[in-house]
Formats: structure tokens, sequence, C-alpha cells
């Protein structure tokens, strides 16, 4: 199985290439990239104005439209372009933000807070949450509490999660109804200021109603596969061998049933490694959050190409690594799992 | 450089349309953090101008061993130009002291004024609080005044300008502002690693500024234009040479995105007042050196001015209705109708909502026609598509009655045709108009025909809540059997598409200046290049004789006639089938503020409040006590029509600043 691994290992190089080239190469077929949005801003700058002294610049002549795009380099070629990124990626260089003039890992960088406190947040109430509740409607089949845990999360799963921001951010943002959270923001102002326990707290009270919207969505799909995945093993011989055996029907769920069935969902830990990535554009914009969502979303709608593909790399290669990681843990968790 | 009132695209969609404290507190007054009270009230202080001096401690500061025929020590100004005799800018009643809390929909990439990025509306703001010009200009009269320069001269052939720096001029490190300051702000502004054309091609109109002395700089212009006075005096913002001589544009571009170089004007944001994605605060500074002069009296009042970056609109309506948010502008005309129309606060007084009426140049909107293209070559048909727009009905039904129609390319400014065509939605007149193009049969769908083609148009836009007006529109193009199809882009995706010429119509919105400058919309030399603002390949052999007449008229009111001329060209042409305008600046604010008469001033906008309002002691009392107890506070009337009074009473075209002649 080392071989097996080692040559996943291997593939994630090929992998890896394949995203970046597909990737740099659409963007180059978008209209409107870095060169083309800064001539816009300069022909806005020239239309715009109701200022008493705006200048309302003239055309620009051919050879400033060349400088501009020497300046964004794309005066090379395609291919030269995208050698010449690699080559600096290989050197762990991300390059420069086009539209933050900062190191393109320092603008990332800054959003880990967010993503990590969204990511860890989601995946613990995913899982603390999801689990039990799915082994209780298995438990419970077909009982009111399981056709009306199951309509809830339905419910939830249906709701966009930026419409229900806005709808609780009007409700309890103070701003029309009931003052019960802020308006917004990721955390308090006064942060550097505030006690370990006004830290948590503080944190806690910005960000649940955005970690609500966040995870409203996510809870049906693990919930009912830990329910369906437990149902099953609820009908496997060796469930019944067990009770055949006088085994109570705790022991038989909770140490034999739930085990079994708990391996199709551990198998998604190994991408537990992407969480610093995780991020919702259209949450984050509701609760004006700066998180990774906004950042990435922002940063292919204004063209800032080093900032797309420097996410896009980090991300394809925690992917790459994180699908590995799942099929070891498979591995080791099922032994009848083995690679070849 | 410039005082650029420069929107960036994001914001223009904001203009078109229309905190995160606290946490669990109950609804506060809105009041910002970290301020000082505003001080003492100022109900007493004198409004005659001449209480007020222009040259307080006159050259007080010089520097001893520069001549008075140098512009040091005694200077005299004989045969030099000046302004002692102007108006009040800000109130004389304002208060110092306490925050200003506005919202701005995204966080700025960068806060220099200079290079790529720097031509937001927010970079504009912090650049005119933090920098000053050489002169600057009344914003009621026009009429230049002085600022980093006392005096001024102007060659008779107006190719050759010289101005004394005010010798008490300092920077905010202290030092002295002396002539090389203008002569290293020209060269960082046309130096090409500054990254920015633009300012290299308005700036390279000019030859190197020669330092006559520490207080006395030259500069010529190497074409003539009633323009270059304008550029170099108002709209350069000086920068430190003491500084810029380590300092290049690349340099420039890559140290000082939120580190500001040090500024002459009133105000300054350091770097830890930068919370990056989160808020922006400018702060008053002690020691500005020119705090006591007339021009200054009444404005930059407050202590901080807080701009906190909320991306969603709707939040920040939320947050100005809970106080987190002082002023709201501007306001959507659905937000102004639904949000605000009926809200409590805002029937108890407790917010208070204005539409301005002022001179602020509104542009025009409406959809660019590609007049290189059939068959929108022909101007029947394109006259055809502007009378297809029913406007009364989408200004009625979708616009909350809150915009009017527009029929001039300068729309409420001097410089608008009053003989344009109005433009009525008329159905029977387009079809007739159609036909006389040739588009008369029809195929199997009741598509119009010529020649076996049905006319079939596609309209470019990315204006999201304009779409009910155009699927309006194309109901109505439907019913005479055109085909009109909708396609929802990005703003850059757009205007690149456009600048490519790959467009039949687009939706556009280009802004107005207070000083028109219509040669590169209108000029045929731009029609067939990519990449400019003659979107519609507008092409006039009358205009194209107009415009260099127009850049060398010095008489503004034969400037206006020749824009009129132009206007009068382009609108009969049909380039664009018209849109609307609000006629006013709506906008909303918690009742404490204290404001000069008309909100705003005569041609500026909703970024005028932080420079002229302040917080008025007993309103602020008098809010808090009527949000403790539930009370009413007066409802101010919400049309505000003073400026368009005033300008009955001023026309603009007679002032003297606007002539020139000053």
């Amino acid at each position: 199985m080392t071989a097996y691994f080692l040559r996943r290992f291997l593939l994630i190089i090929p992998t890896f290439l394949g995203i970046t080239v597909a990737v740099f190469v659409i963007m180059q077929f978008v209209p409107g990239g870095p060169v083309e949005r800064r001539l816009l801003q300069i022909q806005m700058a020239a239309s715009q104005g109701g200022g008493l002294t705006a200048t309302g610049v003239t055309s620009l002549p051919q050879d400033a439209i060349e400088q501009i795009r020497a300046y964004y380099g794309f005066d090379k070629p395609v291919h030269t372009r995208y050698l010449q990124w690699l080559w600096k990626v290989l050197h762990l260089d991300l390059g420069t933000s086009y539209i933050y003039q900062d190191p393109v890992w320092d603008v990332i960088k800054s959003r880990f807070p967010v993503s990590i406190f969204l990511g860890l947040t989601g995946f613990l109430l995913g899982y603390l949450i999801c689990i039990p509740l799915g082994v209780m409607k298995a438990v419970r089949h077909g009982s009111k509490f399981d056709i009306v845990s199951s309509a809830l999360v339905f419910m939830g799963y249906s709701v966009p999660g930026w419409a229900l921001g806005t709808a609780l951010l009007v409700l309890f943002g103070g701003g029309s109804f009931w003052s019960l959270f802020p308006l917004g923001g990721f955390r308090p102002d006064n942060w550097a200021y505030l006690s370990v326990w006004g830290k948590i707290t503080g944190q806690l009270h910005y960000m649940f109603l955005p970690v609500v919207c966040y995870m409203i969505g996510s809870f049906a799909t693990l919930t009912i596969l830990s329910k369906n995945s437990l149902m099953e093993n609820l009908g496997q011989d060796y469930v019944r061998t067990a009770f055949a055996k006088g085994l109570n029907e705790r022991r038989v769920i909770f140490k034999h049933a739930l085990r079994n069935s708990l391996i199709p969902l551990v198998t998604g830990l190994g991408n537990v490694i992407s969480l610093i990535l995780a991020g919702s554009f259209l949450i984050e914009r509701v609760f004006n959050i700066d998180g990774m969502g906004y950042l990435g979303y922002t940063a292919i709608l204004q063209r800032d190409y080093p900032v797309a593909l420097g996410i896009l790399v980090i991300d394809s290669l925690l992917m790459l690594v994180g699908n590995i990681l799942s099929d070891i843990i498979y591995a080791t968790v099922d032994p009848r799992i083995r690679f070849k | 450089m410039r005082n650029f009132h420069v929107r960036s695209l994001f914001l223009l969609t904001a203009v078109v349309l229309s905190a995160c404290g606290g946490g669990t507190s109950r609804e506060q007054p809105p009041q910002g953090s970290n301020t000082s009270s505003p001080g003492a009230s100022q109900a007493n202080a004198s409004t005659n101008k001449t209480d007020y001096p222009v040259f307080p401690n006159a050259d007080a500061g010089a520097d001893p061993s520069v001549p008075a025929e140098q512009g040091g020590k005694g200077f005299k100004g004989e045969g030099w130009q000046t302004n002692t005799d102007y108006e009040l800018i800000g109130s004389p009643q304002a208060v110092k002291g306490g925050t200003y809390r506005e919202y701005q929909p995204d966080f700025p990439t960068t806060l220099r004024i200079h290079g790529p990025d720097s031509s937001l509306i927010f970079n504009y703001m912090v650049g005119s609080m933090v920098y000053e010009s050489l002169l600057t200009l009344h914003p009621s009269t026009l009429d230049y005044l002085p600022m980093l320069a006392t005096h001024w001269q102007i060659s008779p052939d107006k190719m050759t300008f010289r101005y004394r720096i005010d010798p008490n001029a300092r920077w905010s490190d202290g030092e002295p502002v002396v002539a090389d300051d203008v002569v290293a702000t020209w060269s960082l502004l046309t130096d090409k690693s500054l990254q920015d054309p633009s300012e290299a091609l308005t700036y390279g109109k000019f030859d190197k500024p020669v330092a006559e002395s520490k207080y006395i700089v030259r500069v010529h212009a190497k074409e003539l234009n009633w323009r270059n006075f304008l550029y170099f005096s108002a709209s350069m913002q000086i920068l430190p040479s003491h500084i810029l001589k380590n300092v290049n544009g690349a340099a420039y571009v890559k140290d000082y995105n939120f580190k500001l170089l040090p500024g002459t004007g009133p105000y300054e944001v350091r770097e830890a007042d930068v919370i990056k994605g989160k808020s922006v605060t400018i702060h008053r500074r002690a020691g500005y050196w020119a705090d006591k002069i007339r021009r200054n009296v009444g404005t930059g009042n407050f202590d901080n001015i807080t701009e906190i970056i909320v991306r969603d609109r709707s939040l920040a309506t939320e947050m100005f209705k809970k106080g987190d948010l002082d002023v709201l502008a501007p306001v959507t005309a659905q937000d102004w109708v639904e949000q605000l129309g009926k809200l409590d606060k805002v029937e108890a007084g407790l917010i208070q909502r204005r539409k301005v009426h002022n001179e602020t140049p509104q542009g025009h909107m409406g959809l660019a026609i590609n007049m290189r293209k059939p068959p929108l070559d022909d101007v029947k048909v394109r006259e055809a598509l502007q009378h297809l727009l029913n406007r009364p009905l989408i200004i009625e039904k979708l616009l909350y009655n809150e915009y009017q129609a527009i029929n001039s390319y300068y729309s409420g400014q001097p410089y608008a045709n009053p003989n344009n065509p109005k433009n009525e939605y008329d159905p029977a007149l387009a079809v007739k108009l159609l036909a006389d193009a040739g588009w008369k049969d029809r195929d199997a769908q009741g598509r119009l025909t010529k020649n076996g083609q049905p006319l079939s148009i596609e309209v470019l836009y990315f204006y999201k809540q304009y779409e009910s007006a155009l699927t309006t529109y194309q109901e109505d193009l439907r019913k005479v059997g055109i085909s009109l199809n909708l396609r929802f882009l990005t703003p850059e995706t757009l205007y690149t598409l456009v600048g490519q010429h790959k467009f039949e119509l687009a939706l556009v919105s280009l802004g107005g200046l207070v000083f028109p400058n219509p040669e590169t919309s209108v000029s045929s030399a731009f029609a067939d290049q990519l990449n400019n603002n003659n979107f519609t390949g507008f092409k006039n052999k009358r205009v194209d004789e107009l415009l260099p007449i127009y850049d060398k008229e010095f008489d503004q009111k034969k400037r206006i006639a020749i824009i009129r001329e132009i206007d009068g060209l382009q609108a009969n042409a049909h380039d664009y089938v018209l849109f609307w305008e609000s006629p006013y600046i709506r906008i909303a604010f918690w009742n404490k503020f204290g404001t000069p008469p008309g909100y705003l001033s005569r041609f500026g906008d909703y970024t005028d409040p932080p420079g002229l309002w302040w917080i008025d002691p007993a309103k602020e009392a008098a809010l808090k006590q009527a949000m403790a107890s539930n009370g009413k506070l007066p409802v101010g009337p919400v049309d505000d029509t003073y400026w368009l009074d005033y300008a009955k009473q001023h026309p603009s075209e007679e002032s003297e600043g606007f002539s020139g002649k000053k």
C-alpha cells in the first residue's frame, strides 16, 4: 500500500499542473483582464467628475497602453507568462496582488482567521450535531421526531444562507426590530483590549448569525448520511447476531453498529485541511466579513489574477493532499480496505 | 495631484442607483467612539467675511534670507493677482469636534492619490483632506482663491504661469512648503514608473516647472488651452519634495499604499488608522498652518471622519437606522421610499431626509448605440429606438417618481441645449421612422424585416437594478416588431466589449464635469479608435471644428455656446437612447448636525458633509433626549432649493471665476 500512496503523491504533480494550466489559459480568454480594467479606470476617471477641478484626461495613446500591458506582464506570450508564474510558485512566491500591491501570500494569510473560524466551527458543529442527530433519527426511524427533524434539516437545506442572513440581520440586528446581535463584522472593534473571556464571548456574539447561515444548508447531508449508514448497519447479520447473543440494544447500536456506520463519515476527515480556505462570498458580503470567499470572488471579478491563482494553488494542493489523507484514514479505520 | 471627483466603477453603480459597535447594546444615540465632544456653541460668531483674514500673519514664516522680490519677507504682490474679497465657504457657527461616520461600499486597495487603482472616490476624499493645491476654486463662485500660493501671474499669451508660495505654509512634518515641492510633484506625475498615464498626459502638457526662488515657481504650457491654468493651479495637489527626492514613481506605488506622504491639509491618516477591510479614520491634525484663513472658517470641523466599509447596501441602511452610521448617502430611490419613507425615526424627526437641489453635474445615462454597425448607422432607426422608451411609465412605476427624463448630455447645466428634441414616448412615430428606414415588412414571428433580415438588437448591461426597465423597453420594442436581447455582464467585460466596439446597445453612465471636456466623447478622431469614451462612433464635421475652438476659448459664455451647439448636434444624431437623472441629491442623517445653507456646496455632492457639517451640541443633546424619552424633534422640509434660488441671482455662467477672468 506504501507504493500506492507514493504513486498518489507523485500524481499530484501532473494533476496540479493540469489544473493551473487550465485555469491560467481560461483566464486569458475571459474578456476584460487587468489591462482592460486599468484602462476602464482611466476611462471612467476621464468621464466621471462633478468635481470642480476634475481634469477629464484625453484618450490614451498606444504607447501608454503598451506601458500598462507591460506593467501587468501582458507584453509577453501566454506560455511565457505561465512559466514565469510557475517558476515563482515553485520558489514559494505567489506574486504580488494587482489590486492590493501586497504579496499574494500576505493577502491570503490575512483572511485565515475568518476562514479557520468558519471552517472549524462548521466542521465541529457538523459532526457534533449531525452524527448524534442521525443516530437518533435512525433509532427512531419513522417516528414523529424523525419526520419533524427531517423536515427541519431539509428546510435548512433549501434556504439560501445569504437570504437567511439578510432576514436575521433585519430581525435581530437592531436597525428595524430587536437589537440582539451586531450588524455584521467578524469581531468587536475593541478586540485588542478585551480579556480572554471577553474575546470568546465577543467572537461568539459576532459570529453566531454568520455561522448559523454558513451551516444551515450543510446539516442535511451529514445527518441523513449518518442516519442511513447506521440503518444499513442495523440490518446487517452481525447486528442480528449481537442481539441473538443477548446484548442490550444500547450496546449493540453504540458498540457495534455505530462504529461501522461512521466509516463513510470518517473518510471526509482528510479534507479538513482545506478548512483554512473556508468561506462563502455571499454570507461574507451580507455580514460584512472580510473572508476568503469574498477575497476569491472579488479577485476574479476585479481580474486580480495573482490572488485568484494563489488561492487556486493552495486550494488545489490542499484538496489533492486531503483526498490522499482521506484514503489513508479509510484504509486505517476499515481493515477490509486495501489499496493496490 | 488632482482634486478628482472620480468615481470608481463600484461607486458609479451606487450613484446611478440612487459598525460594528455595540453588539449587544440597546439602540444608542448615534455617536462615534474615540472622539472629543464638540466644543462650545459658536452661535454668536460673526458672519462678516472681513472678520476673517485671508493672509493672517502675512509673511511671518518667511525665510529672512529670501528677498521680497523673490517672494520673501516684505513681498508686496505688485503686478501679481490674488483674491482677498471672497465670501466665506463654511459656516462661522460651526463647532469643532466629534466623529462623522459614513460608509463606503468597498475597501480601497490603496490610499495613494496617484498610480494604479488610485482613481476612486475614497482616494479623492483622502487626497482633498490631506493635500492642498496651489490655488483652489471657491465652491460657490468658482473664483480662484489662494491656497498654497498667495499670488499668481498669467502671462499675456496665457502660456506661462507664476505662483508665489505662502511662506507660512508648512507640511505636517513641520517642513516649510517651497517652490521645489511643485517641481517635485510635477516630476512624480510625469514619471513613467508611476504607471499613471492619464496624469502623465495631463501634466506632460507643461514643461518642467522652474523654481525661481524658494517661494516663486514658474511653469510654461506647451499648447494654448484655457484648462491649463485650472489644472496646474487647482487640480495638482502638491507633495513634499524633501520626501520625493528619495521616492520615484515606482517606489511611491509600492511603498505608499497605506502610508501617506506628509500633507499640508487639515487632516492626516496614520497607518494605525487603517483597519484593512474594515475602516479608515481620517484625523484632524493639530498645527494645521492655514487654520485661521478665511477659506477654512467653518470647514474641516470633525475631529475624526470614519469611513466604515459596508459592502452590502441593505446592511448599510440597517446600520444607519440603528445609529451605527451618522449619514446615509447616496440613498437609492427604493430605500428613500421603502426604507426611510415611513420610518418611525424619520417621522419623529430623529432622522432627517433632504433632497438637495444644487448644480452638481449629473452627466448622462442611457443606451450607447454603436453607430458603426448597421442598422444602427441609420439615424431614423436610432431615433425610433428613443421614441420607444416609455420613460414616464418607467419613472412612475419603477423608479418611484424620483427621476426625470433627460434630453441633453449636459442636463441641468448651462451647457444643455434648450432646443434639443424632447424625445417623447411615441410608438406610432417610431414605426413611421422605421418604415422610412426600410423596416416595414414582417416575418412569420411578426418581427420587422429589411431585405429578409429581422430587426434584432442586443443590449449589454451591468446595472442589475435596471433590468426591469430594460424588460419594459424590450416589451415595447417587441410590440412594434423589434427583438431586443438582454445580456448581463460584469462592468469590466461590458466596457471591454464597448471599448472594442463589439456591441450594439450598451447601458452606460457617464458623469458630468463642471468644466466639460467633450473631446473624447465626440471627436471624430476617436470614433474608430479602440478604448476611449467615444463609445458610439460619433462623427460630425462641425463638432470637429468646434472642439479646438472650445479648447482655446477663454470666455466662459462663448464656451457655453459652443458646448450647447455640440450638445444639439449630438442630441439630433441620437447616438444614445437617453434615460433619466435624479435632479437632486438624496441624503439622510441623524438630527444632530449643523449645516451651512444648502446643506452641500453649489456644485458639490455627498462627499461634502465631512468637510462642511459639524455636530451641533444643542441638536445632539435634543436628539439624545428625544431618543431617551421617545420624543419628537422638528422635521425639516425634505426639498432644499437654496442653491437653485442662489443660481437665479448668481447664474454660474456669469461668475467671474467661471468665466476665467480672475
